[in-house]
């Protein structure tokens, strides 16, 4: 009987692109290629990919509940809690959040973190093919990696990204993502209003040029959400226990069938002529005496600094 | 004039339990030698002085009611670094280095070393190339002076592991009221049974009996403390600034645990979260701090998330959730916290808890989280009396501090249950449930509930007494619990006490109002003076 009823069900399977980024105030540039030395320090998840996990997850426990409530359930509900964190099988449909990720092979460790907090599975693309890419290179890598889960899972019904990733700034990658994948899509959003698997769409809230614009858009489809919409929520004990039994999915350009002339530096548009570490530089002066000696000293430094 | 001191200095006259007091002067010494000229010149004239720090506290130890106010603000430099005998390293301080700079400091690796001896700076330089230390009192008030931690005997939720206090402290110089210095170091100087003799650097002998009381089998922060043979540092220690000013403290540090890990984990009813607590204790060895947050404590803090955006990002508490309790565990790899990790989810399946709805911390960011909940709990309590106080200034939270040796968890919890319950008031509770500590949070809506809170602890310090517990566990006993303490000790304890305040401090003048009542030390004067 539950082979028929998930035979039934409608799939709903959601991507989260998600990137490591240096810990705070440690990105060091390697002077040579001139891009980000990605083994130096400590790294942390891109904090707006974090908004995007938590995103996905809300959208998946949310059908997952209205789910539940629409239809009675055919056997007697189970007196534990439901694992939160599996793959959603509520009666009529099946939800799935797959973190995306293209990095160094340590990234790994990032995946696992979000399995621990909920995610259902996490895939890595790594390669010596996929260095120094550039966004589109990059968003070509990461549409192989969609087309791969699709392969396996059944179409991606949504992807999220972070805005933009605090180590490039460039919040190119979600819609050059969505323009590689051929899908509609919305930047800058600061809130799902409605998800419909049913009727294939989605309400979203977003920023727009001046104040806020809410869009209806057809699924599949492709959203960058904005900073501080959520709270990514922690990883739990039984999520942990997931985690450590559960491998990250790693691919190469081979097992994605890639042809290296499109992807990593070669495959890019862009390339880096020159970069550098802004230099900070806070100093304070104390400034003493009359009131028409402090008025002096101060045109002499706004002077001074304004060359 | 008083007026005019008062306009001028006013934030002087009261400490975080909303007590105020007055005065007549201030001074703010910034040396040893001025705090030993101050107290010579105050005390040897019969003028009361109020020693205060960053007043944090809680007991209203350094609210003054009449005569000066020695604030010991100015003594803020760190005097250098030593090795301890073991090999640990020992930090010199003056007293108003805050627990905020010297964590930040000694994580950052960088302690101002100007001016310090060739000694300490051999010893600087090993401290920097050897992997983390750090110090593990952890009063929740990180912005608390260390001299306030030292005089009051401070812990916070770390102690279940590290204890308070008293043991991190290895020397100490302490300034008497009659100018002179009292220089100990822990080791050197011990009582003979109960006797105690030490000798100030004038060569002056100070004698004193120390109580004969017994000290409770539980975390403790209740008037002196006495022991058979002690270390002479362990009485001035928690004194509540009744015998001298301290002038310097040699802290001893530890070195940092590899990995710290947060859990916090949720259940139905408050017996569940007592009986993981007695079950969690004897299996994890690795915990540094078992908290607890009853239901009304998640209620303040559900209302705080959905209503001030200044706490949006507390993280979403599970429905159904009654309590919660957060244990920290400090380990020497992840695997050994992993492992931890998982008896912890055993103990909580077999209590009734579900391991899925649990948060664990395991980077700086989410621990940070975790610190943040547990922060926003009492500063969030605080801002609810401070809108009730705006009908009814006479108000204040009434936040109880008495712990009970293991074994009495349940039936103290019962009683604080029980008795709210028939007082009709509204509370919440938050604490060191591992240490059978729990700060029950009188939420007075008018001046009767204050009364009737304000009778509840009273008969409490009766009942904790009773079941071998003490009336102030980490806060000191300042001038609001002095009352407390005549329960915990009776008529007797107090006055032995009172006689080993007077040979350290004859003048009786030095932070009069704490532990004893006024009339006592009176009566101990004229003693003393027969």
């Amino acid at each position: 009987m539950s082979m028929t009823r998930t035979a039934e069900k409608k799939m709903f399977n959601m991507v989260v692109c998600v990137k490591q980024v240096p810990a705070g105030a440690q990105a060091k540039l390697d002077p040579v290629t001139k891009t980000l030395i990605r083994s130096a320090g400590s790294s942390i998840l891109n904090p707006y990919d974090a908004f995007a996990v938590e995103a996905a997850l809300q959208i998946r426990d949310r059908l997952a509940a209205a789910a539940e409530t629409s239809e009675a359930p055919a056997a007697p509900q189970a007196a534990e809690a439901p694992a939160p964190a599996q793959t959603a099988e509520a009666p009529g449909i099946s939800c799935s959040v797959t973190a995306l990720s293209m990095g160094v092979p340590s990234v790994e460790k990032m995946l696992k973190d979000l399995i621990a907090r909920g995610v259902d599975e996490g895939i890595l693309l790594t390669d010596r093919a996929f260095a120094g890419a550039d966004t589109i290179a990059t968003s070509r890598s990461l549409s192989l990696g969609v087309r791969q889960i699709e392969y396996r899972r059944g179409s991606v019904s949504l992807i999220i990204c972070g805005h933009m990733a605090v180590d490039g700034d460039t919040a190119q990658i979600g819609p050059e993502l969505a323009e590689t994948l051929k899908l509609p899509h919305v930047s800058n959003v600061l809130k799902i209003v409605e998800v419909d698997p049913e009727n294939s769409f989605a309400v979203v809230e977003c920023i727009a040029a001046e104040g806020k614009q809410t869009l209806r858009v057809q699924l599949p489809a492709l959203i960058t959400v904005s900073k501080d919409i959520n709270v990514l929520r922690l990883p739990s004990i039984s999520g942990i226990r997931r985690a450590e039994h559960q491998d990250v999915r790693v691919l190469g350009a081979a097992e994605l069938n890639a042809d290296p002339a499109i992807l990593g530096k070669r495959g890019s548009a862009t390339q880096v002529v020159r970069t550098f570490t802004p230099d900070f530089e806070a100093k304070a002066e104390r400034v003493t005496g009359t009131p028409k000696e402090v008025a002096v000293k101060i045109r002499d430094i706004i002077g001074r600094l304004i060359g | 004039m008083k007026d005019n001191f008062r306009d001028t200095y006013r934030q002087y006259l009261k400490d975080e339990s909303r007590t105020e007091g007055y005065a007549d002067s201030i001074s703010f010494p910034k040396s040893e030698t001025e705090v030993s000229e101050d107290l010579k010149n105050y005390c040897g004239r019969g003028i009361p002085v109020t020693v205060q720090g960053a007043r944090t506290g809680l007991t209203g130890g350094c609210v003054p009611f009449g005569g000066h106010i020695l604030n010991t603000s100015g003594l803020d430099r760190f005097l250098g670094m030593e090795l301890d005998d073991d090999g640990s390293f020992l930090i010199r301080v003056q007293p108003a280095v805050p627990l905020s700079r010297l964590r930040t400091l000694l994580t950052e690796k960088s302690l101002p070393a100007e001016g310090w001896s060739q000694e300490s700076l051999a010893v600087y330089e090993q401290f920097r190339t050897a992997p983390e230390q750090f110090f593990p009192p952890d009063p929740t008030e990180s912005s608390a002076f260390l001299g306030g931690i030292a005089a009051c005997n401070a812990s916070g939720s770390r102690s279940y592991l590290y204890g308070p206090m008293r043991p991190y402290v290895r020397a100490l110089r302490l300034a008497l009221t009659d100018g002179d210095i009292l220089s100990l170091r822990r080791g050197e100087c011990f009582a003979d049974g109960r006797k105690l003799s030490v000798r100030t650097e004038s060569g002056r002998t100070i004698e004193a009996e120390l109580p004969s009381y017994h000290m409770p089998s539980c975390k403790n922060a209740s008037g002196y403390y006495a022991a058979d043979n002690m270390d002479a540092v362990d009485l001035i220690v928690g004194s509540d600034g009744t015998l001298g000013v301290l002038t310097e403290l040699t802290l001893k540090l530890v070195p940092k645990p590899k990995v710290i890990w947060g859990v916090s984990v949720f259940f139905k009813d408050e017996p569940m979260a007592i009986r993981f607590t007695e079950a969690l204790r004897p299996q994890v060895r690795n915990a540094a701090a078992i908290e607890y947050f009853d239901g009304n404590a998640l209620g303040i803090l559900r209302n705080q998330k959905a209503n001030n955006a200044a706490f949006s990002s507390l993280p979403v508490i599970p429905d159904g959730a009654g309590c919660c309790i957060y244990t920290e565990l400090h380990c020497g790899s992840e695997e050994e916290a992993s492992g931890t990790l998982y008896r912890i989810g055993e103990v909580l399946t077999g209590c009734g808890g579900s391991e899925d709805e649990t948060w664990v911390a395991r980077d700086e960011k989410d621990r940070n989280l975790l610190i943040f909940f547990r922060h926003a709990v009492p500063e969030s309590a605080n801002m609810l009396i401070d809108v009730r106080r705006q009908s009814d200034p006479s108000i204040t939270k009434l936040g109880s501090d008495m712990s009970v040796p293991d074994g009495k968890l349940s039936e103290i919890v019962r009683m604080y249950r029980e008795t709210t319950a028939e007082a009709g008031l509204e509370t919440a509770t938050w604490g060191h449930i591992g240490s059978n500590h729990l700060h029950v949070n009188i939420l007075p809506a008018d001046q009767e509930d204050y009364k009737k809170g304000k009778a509840l602890f009273a008969r409490w310090a009766e009942t904790v007494t009773s079941l071998g517990g003490a009336v102030s566990a980490e806060h000191g006993v300042g001038k609001i619990k002095r009352g407390f303490l005549e329960t915990m000790y009776g008529k007797e304890g107090l006055r032995e006490m009172a006689a080993v305040k007077a040979a350290f401090d004859p003048s009786l003048m030095l932070a009069r109002g704490n532990l004893f009542p006024e009339e006592l030390l009176d009566e101990t004067g004229k003693g003393a003076r027969a």
